[in-house]
């Protein structure tokens, strides 16, 4: 092919290339509109440097932003305190109150601890299980996050001393209630993996309880040291009452002693004079650790509410029977009410007695045993909102001294045994020790009114139960309710904790 | 079907005051449709029928069928010629006609599509008149113009008059023109489109719009971002026509799809007017929401229910929904991406149409409710006589209601709980569309106003709904169409209650010893009291009467869009949408005195809400075919989407009077509380779609979304899918299979998600409000903790389907099925497993985790029957049957869940594990009863127990029977599921028949378990009649005894009950006014019908409804399936109503 044929072939090639090009072109300028089109997209997408996608919580801190300064760490510990609210919630009282004989419970919703036949599935059990965790867990929290905030040293080493002993609380009424339980000291918020864990033996526990409270003893201030406002929070001394308590139930006396006789000698607590204010009047001069409760929305106490008859306000939760009156002891003196130890009028409700101004006298057929709980009910307040604000003792005077005579009589010290008794005798009048029916001359006869004593003082305290398991007195005394030993030593583990945690085992007997 | 007739003002508006009313035939129904002419086949068609000794009609309708062509002659002509033998291959239309005519004395003319056959002699070329058999003079000349629906002319249309062989088609501009009698019929007929009647009522001139039959394959289906023809389908979608559910008012959008596609489950979860339902499709396939997603016209709306109370899509009237398609595989489902794990469905509401003519349609209905169905409780008489054993045989004392003269009076009593709460309702409904448009523009509006009346004291639930929609042409060619849809409803609820709170239970627990009424007491009712009965339970029915609850709801639904051709065959499609809620819940307590239960200060908590939903989304489609042989879409898309919402909640207390129920009238602040919540998800989308020769088509589409749920990491997902069909009955070698109008296959493989978690499920959250009191003051002291985990490594839930489908046509489409195969595999399941507390978090608190795999495989059948035995008779019959297996495939724990129920003490019936379907029924087996003392000793421990109490099997064989002989007792899901349809019409007449059932099912029947436990603080069952007692020792039901030592209630066996049921759904029997009579009262139309809902039910089931899906809401509400916590019953319900059309 000659040269210019060849240079004829380029050029008209060269011609379509560019006709080809220009329509291709004019299509794309009519594309034009479609871009423009599409800017909406373009727009959403680039519109803003944080992305549409970054919503984050509008009303919650997220954990990377929480334990920042005091006021995390003061609300961390505040949290811990609710959980002692929430975990001695009425759950717990039907635990603690429902099984004994003397009371009976007369709600459908734990029937089954009035005849002790004890689901592992029972709802009442497993979140009482729940509540106690969820108290170690914030206790835990405090502990790990709190050190490392940058604010006042005096606050902040309070603050860990109050979880030190809060977390020992927990674990006190925990172990109470299921015996060996796995002993957690870590928390994690991301992971529930590591809470996959065995239980730890009674002895482990009670150790970490004890390590915990010796160091609370040390960096929490003295109760009376307290301002007003600050009513309700965890002192020395509920420290040491409580190391008192942990040591008189694995039955070492000695320390026990110790531990109460350092209490009662601080003179910051005295039993109040009159036995009706007890449960009635917040942060009395007995109180050494109580449950905070007031009239607003979430703060109340709907188990007081919850004990009045039906009918009456209430459901007749937990109602004494003629058991419990009985052992309330004849006596004559000046406060005497209708010939029986004055406790007897000021815990339980008889025919008769004054109610309130709609109902003015209390009538025997408004429960079917003919008895309602009154201790801590009187004045009755008639509210359907569970709002209920009178609080609730943990560990009050009261029990200090007749634990302190428990171990001084364990530790063969019988008049200062009586002597401490006397002291919660004499606050409601009733005579000094010996008496006919206490004539306590020897260790038994002092233990078996110790016994007693305990029981008329404490009733609706759920106190009884954790005692006569502690002295091995359930069997005997509980047998005839359906208490078996030892399978209701302890409540069985939450079956649902079993589904959940593989190393984890049921308890004897369930 | 059909409508409209009509004059068009000259300029093109739509006049409101149409001058001529046209009776029609066929009862008026809205549905629309995007017709698309079918053109005739060209001349070269070839024609191939080989049959001996047929009837030459038969021949013809051969010939339409293949050719297109009309044919057109006098019956009694036809009828008349002898039987032919034909054999034909590839012939024209010339040569088969010849063949045919052989012989018969008759002659042919081929008038643009139309064949005319006619006797040799009496045929002319253009217009046919044969007065032979009419006296009827002729009285005036008609003519007019048929349009398809989008206005576009319509040749060879045949136009006869009813009852006569005569008549003319349209030419090429659509027009035709007729000599008619005054009062004749206009009969409008053309290959693929429904047949019109229109009477001329002494008109001169009569346009009408022809609409695309439903049975054609040209019929156009909604799908994501667009429509599709049914033949381009490749996925497995379900239609359901407006027409058919909307006389079901009363049971909410879901409950009218119950039964109607196979596949669906559907369950309701209570009976209280505007009640949730539970719905599934193919299978539960997640742990937590299994219910589909819902896009109403176009938009992803609001239906993640805070509980189940209320139905969130109880503010959408029925009248309004034009079509309801299901995406059920997950090609069909994947544009939707991110939330199409569960399947979409998408509804598409009434919009105007083109006719060019307003008309009018109003519905009106009324009805009564009624309980039917009641469960057989102990009277008076026997309670106190069962009480009694309970209590003697537990060694307690005698209660006093139980002794002496109380217990003489307490038999005077005799409350029939049930007959006391349940009452006859009411319903009324009222629906009016007005409609219309022409080619430039079209438009809708409607109202509606429901009012239901509950069966409960105190319970109904209103609607006032407003819907207005309209689509505008713009520009003289017509290239850019804007529009808007916009919805209002105003939804009230009052007084319903969560389906899992005590409230029914205790109206069956209550003793028959209590009264209802005791008008000395504050409200006016009694109680429970101890000179009753032991039983503490509330007065159920003074509850539901004195509590004022009410949810309000405003809801705005909308839409805006625009729609702009940019050159042929690309289009951009751009739209703004929200959804936005607005409203209060109102819970006042007054004060009252119920028996036992007072209360003495009066408390209202009201609560704010707004929840919104802003949606943009903007699509480009490019549409073309290449040499009329491949047909290309392809579709590129982008959306994004913010939901938020907040809640304020007030509380008051201490009125001056209960009936000054306002926040402002209360004298004590109590309490105030917030929320605040939302999310955000942003998304791309492409699909392109292949077409050859509209006999193979293939499709894949593509979706990637982002979610603001996710962690930084895991925060997009990419679900693909990919899809083909094969439409053989388009093939050659099909051509000699005649009696096969249509064969199908269709295969296809996706994946689509599910972000259903919290909105914050990635973080571990502080919880503010965790507060305490401290000091002399009580002062309140804020706390804050963690109460529940996050997981920032969360990851997409994956669900890949595969699909096999055939849908195959018989006879013209006379029977047709469609079958579908299906596998379906979810991966990384997203749930809240439970945790260990020891961990310090609530159980249920714990965080999400993409916690195992689950199966769900099954096969779905539906085939349809539909005949026309003459004029006045024609009918259609359809089934549809579905089977899903649900299989947990692997769970990463390797621990089973256990999950808790959310009240009672039976916390855990349901397990999950490895092997077995989701939520199967777990506990221990019952065996017997224990006859004696002797029995009890050599059966294995079991504490507590004495003769009467039930017996339970020790499994593990250790002697002792305990938490590990619990077993796995039955599974919720119904083994298949089927539902019946039945359509008859009868001259003015027409018959629904609708039956329902599913099989093979069981329910855990807590209700059951609670009255039968045999403690005198419920009342009981008359099961408990039979009960053992020491002369009574044949039984199985165990002895009464307070306190139940021996645990006879605990989760077993004897509470698994089976609950297949068969239900005849829905009877409707409609009479049409006819022609003439409506023609009368200037009607297009006129039905009167009476329908009745849950008219029967056929199940061994003794609960008040043998149907329970999911009660919770949550991350584990598919876990808890299938528990009877007594749920309102669903009553019957008998309606008549009236059907107008202007």
């Amino acid at each position: 092919m000659p040269w210019y044929q060849f240079l004829e072939l380029l050029k008209e090639e060269y011609k379509l290339t560019c006709k080809f090009y220009y329509q291709v072109k004019s299509q794309i300028m009519k594309v034009k509109y479609f871009l423009v089109l599409l800017f909406p997209v373009v727009l959403l997408n680039t519109g803003c440097k944080k992305s549409f996608l970054d919503v984050e919580p509008p009303s919650v801190l997220t954990g990377s932003s929480y334990f920042r300064n005091a006021v995390d760490a003061e609300a961390s510990i505040t949290a811990a305190y609710n959980s002692v609210r929430n975990f001695n919630s009425d759950n717990y009282a039907k635990i603690m109150e429902a099984p004994l004989k003397g009371i009976m419970i007369f709600n459908t919703q734990g029937l089954n601890f009035d005849s002790w036949s004890l689901d592992p599935n029972d709802a009442i059990t497993d979140d009482v299980w729940q509540g106690a965790y969820e108290g170690i867990f914030r206790t835990n929290m405090v502990l790990q996050h709190v050190p490392d905030i940058n604010m006042d040293k005096a606050e902040q080493t309070r603050i860990l001393g109050e979880a030190r002993f809060l977390r020992a609380l927990f674990y006190w009424q925990l172990s109470t209630v299921f015996g060996s339980v796995p002993l957690v000291t870590e928390a994690d918020p991301t992971d529930p993996s590591k809470a996959i864990l065995a239980k730890s033996s009674l002895d482990d526990i009670n150790k970490f309880m004890i390590s915990d409270l010796k160091e609370a003893i040390n960096t929490l201030p003295d109760h009376s040291s307290y301002k007003s406002s600050d009513k309700g929070r965890a002192s020395k001394q509920a420290a040491q009452a409580l190391l008192g308590k942990v040591y008189l139930y694995i039955k070492d006396y000695a320390n026990a002693q110790n531990y109460f006789d350092t209490v009662i000698n601080s003179n910051q607590f005295k039993l109040v004079p009159n036995f009706n204010d007890l449960l009635v009047t917040d942060n009395n001069s007995e109180s050494i650790f109580e449950i905070q409760y007031a009239d607003i929305t979430g703060q109340g106490s709907d188990r007081i509410e919850n004990d009045y008859p039906q009918g009456q306000g209430g459901f007749s939760n937990l109602l004494p029977t003629q058991d419990l009156v009985n052992e309330f002891e004849s006596y004559s003196g000046t406060t005497a009410n209708n010939g029986k130890d004055p406790r007897l009028f000021y815990s339980i409700f008889q025919d008769g007695d004054p109610y309130d101004n709609v109902s003015p006298t209390f009538k025997k057929a408004w429960t079917p045993t003919g008895f309602a709980k009154k201790k801590g009910s009187y004045p009755v307040i008639r509210s359907s909102n569970a709002n209920l604000g009178r609080d609730f003792p943990i560990i009050r005077f009261a029990d200090v001294l007749l634990m302190f005579a428990e171990a001084a009589n364990e530790n063969n010290q019988p008049d200062k045994a009586i002597a401490s008794i006397n002291k919660v005798r004499e606050r409601v009048g009733m005579p000094d020790l010996p008496t006919v029916d206490f004539p306590v001359r020897n260790k038994d006869e002092i233990f078996n009114e110790i016994v007693h004593e305990r029981r008329v003082e404490f009733a609706f305290e759920h106190i009884r139960l954790n005692d006569l398991k502690r002295w091995g007195l359930a069997q005997k005394v509980l047998g005839s309710e359906g208490y078996v030993d030892p399978k209701n030593q302890y409540f069985p583990i939450p079956q649902q904790e079993l589904n959940n945690n593989p190393k984890l085992t049921q308890n004897e007997g369930y | 079907m059909i409508l409209t007739v009509g004059h068009q003002n000259n300029n093109g508006a739509v006049s409101l005051k149409a001058k001529t009313w046209i009776i029609m035939k066929l009862t008026i129904v809205l549905l629309f449709f995007f017709t698309f002419q079918v053109s005739a086949r060209s001349d070269a068609q070839k024609i191939t029928i080989v049959k001996n000794n047929v009837h030459l009609a038969q021949v013809f309708k051969d010939i339409e069928r293949q050719t297109g062509y009309h044919f057109f002659y006098d019956k009694d002509l036809i009828q008349k010629t002898h039987l032919v033998d034909i054999k034909l291959k590839g012939a024209t239309i010339e040569q088969a006609l010849s063949e045919c005519l052989k012989g018969q004395q008759l002659t042919y003319a081929i008038v643009k599509n139309t064949i005319v056959i006619q006797a040799e002699r009496t045929l002319h070329s253009q217009l046919l008149i044969n007065n032979s058999t009419s006296a009827i003079p002729i009285s005036h000349d008609i003519h007019g113009k048929v349009s398809d629906s989008k206005g576009g002319p319509m040749a060879g249309v045949s136009v006869t008059i009813k009852g006569e062989s005569v008549g003319t088609t349209t030419d090429n501009s659509g027009n035709y023109s007729i000599t008619v009698p005054d009062n004749a019929i206009l009969i409008f007929s053309y290959v693929g489109f429904n047949k019109e009647e229109v009477s001329v009522n002494g008109r001169n001139v009569i346009n009408i719009s022809l609409k695309a039959s439903e049975t054609s394959m040209d019929q156009v289906v909604v799908i994501g971002y667009g429509t599709q023809k049914k033949s381009e389908i490749t996925g497995a979608i379900s239609s359901v026509k407006g027409k058919d559910i909307s006389t079901a008012t009363s049971t909410g959008l879901q409950g009218a799809l119950q039964g109607r596609v196979a596949g669906v489950i559907i369950t309701p979860t209570t009976g209280q007017p505007g009640g949730a339902l539970d719905m599934t499709i193919r299978g539960v396939a997640t742990f937590g929401n299994s219910n589909p997603l819902f896009v109403i016209d176009g938009v992803p709306v609001l239906t993640e229910a805070t509980s189940r109370d209320f139905n969130p899509l109880a503010g959408i009237p029925l009248e309004n929904i034009e079509s309801i398609q299901i995406l059920k595989d997950a090609s069909a489902a994947a544009i939707y991406g991110a939330r199409a794990a569960n399947g979409v469905v998408i509804i598409t509401t009434n919009r105007g149409d083109h006719t060019g003519k307003n008309q009018i349609q109003f519905k009106a209905s009324r009805g009564v409710s009624k309980v039917s169905k009641f469960i057989p409780l102990l009277n008076s008489a026997q309670y106190i006589d069962y009480a009694t054993e309970a209590f003697q045989n537990a060694g307690k004392p005698l209660p006093v209601s139980l002794t002496d003269s109380l217990r003489q009076k307490n038999l005077q009593t005799n409350t029939d709980w049930q007959k006391s709460a349940f009452k006859p309702a009411t319903i009324e409904n009222y629906f009016l569309n007005i409609y219309g448009g022409n080619t430039n523009a079209n438009y809708s509006v409607s109202g509606g106003y429901l009012n239901q009346g509950g069966n409960l004291p105190n319970s109904d639930f209103k609607r006032y709904s407003v819907n207005v929609n309209s689509d505008f042409n713009i520009g003289e060619k017509k290239k850019l169409k804007v529009g808007e849809t916009i919805g209002l409803s105003q939804s009230i609820w009052k007084g319903t209650f969560d389906p899992t709170s005590l409230n029914m239970r205790q109206l069956l627990q209550q003793s028959p010893t209590v009264p209802v009424y005791n008008a000395a007491d504050d409200g006016g009712f009694d109680g429970p009291r101890l000179q009753y009965s032991p039983v503490g339970r509330q007065n159920t029915i003074g509850v539901l009467t004195l509590t004022q609850q009410k949810r309000i709801e405003n809801r705005v639904l909308g839409s805006l869009y625009a729609n702009y051709d940019i050159l042929p065959g690309l289009s951009d499609r751009f739209s703004v949408s929200g959804d936005l809620s607005v409203g209060r819940d109102l819970n006042f307590i007054p004060t009252y005195n119920m028996g036992q239960y007072v209360n003495t200060l009066a408390t209202l908590t009201e609560s704010r809400f707004d929840r919104s939903i802003y949606y943009i989304t903007n699509t480009t489609t490019y549409q073309k075919t290449f040499n009329k042989i491949h047909k290309i879409t392809a579709l590129i898309g982008f959306s994004q989407q913010h939901s938020w919402q907040t809640n304020t909640t007030v509380q008051v207390r201490n009125f001056q009077s209960n009936n000054l129920q306002t926040v402002a009238a209360g004298f004590e602040q109590r309490n105030i509380t917030g929320d605040e919540t939302g999310w955000a998800l942003q998304s791309q989308m492409a699909r392109l779609s292949y077409g050859y020769k509209d006999k193979i088509n293939v499709m894949g589409v593509v979706r990637r979304d982002g979610s603001s749920r996710f962690g930084i990491n895991n925060r997009y997902g990419v679900f693909p899918s990919i899809s083909a069909n094969w439409i053989i009955s388009k093939e050659q070698f099909m051509d000699n299979m005649r009696a096969v109008s249509d064969l199908k296959l269709r295969a296809s493989y996706g994946k689509v998600g599910s972000q259903d978690i919290s909105d914050f499920a990635q973080y571990a959250t502080i919880q503010p409000n965790v507060n305490y009191v401290f000091g002399d003051a009580k002062v309140l002291t804020p706390g804050a903790t963690f109460v529940n985990m996050g997981n920032s490594n969360l990851k997409w839930e994956v669900t890949a389907q595969t699909d096999l489908g055939i849908d195959l046509g018989l006879f013209d489409q006379k029977l047709s099925f469609v079958f579908d195969y299906y596998v379906k595999n979810t991966n990384g399941i997203l749930v809240k497993l439970p945790i260990p507390t020891t961990s310090g978090i609530r159980r249920t608190n714990g965080p999400f985790v993409n916690a195992g795999s689950v199966q769900n495989k099954g096969i779905e059948f539906t085939a349809t029957y539909q005949n026309r035995l003459s004029d006045d008779i024609n009918y259609s019959l359809s089934g549809n049957i579905s089977a899903n297996r649900n299989k947990v495939i692997s769970l990463n724990s390797n621990q089973p869940i256990i999950a808790q129920l959310t009240s009672g003490t039976e916390q855990s019936i349901s397990i999950t594990q490895q092997g077995d379907a989701i939520s199967e029924f777990y506990g221990y087996v019952m065996d017997g009863i224990f006859k004696d003392q002797a029995d009890i000793d050599k059966s294995p421990k079991q504490p507590g127990s004495a003769p009467g109490d039930a017996k339970f099997k020790d499994l593990n064989h250790d002697g002792v029977i305990n938490a590990s002989d619990q077993t796995v007792l039955g599974s919720p899901f119904p083994k298949f599921i089927y539902g019946f349809n039945a359509n008859l019409n009868y001259k003015n007449f027409d018959l629904v028949l609708f039956v329902t059932g599913k099989s093979g099912q069981y329910l855990y029947n807590l209700v059951w378990a609670t009255l039968n436990e045999g403690v005198a603080d419920n009342n009981a069952t008359t099961e408990q009649l039979k009960r053992w007692t020491p002369n009574n020792t044949n039984t199985n039901i165990p002895r009464a005894v307070e306190g139940n030592p021996g645990l006879n209630e605990r989760p077993s066996s004897r509470f698994v009950q089976n609950a297949s049921y068969m239900r005849v759904q829905n009877i409707q029997i409609g009479y049409n006014l006819g022609k003439q009579l409506s023609h009368k009262f200037k009607l297009t139309n006129c039905r009167f019908y009476i329908s009745a809902q849950n008219l029967f039910t056929l199940t061994k089931y003794p609960g008040y409804n043998p149907e329970i899906g999911t009660l919770t809401v949550g991350s584990q509400s598919s876990l808890t399936r299938g528990v009877d916590y007594a749920m309102v019953p669903i009553p019957r319900i008998i309606e008549g109503g009236i059907q107008i059309n202007l």
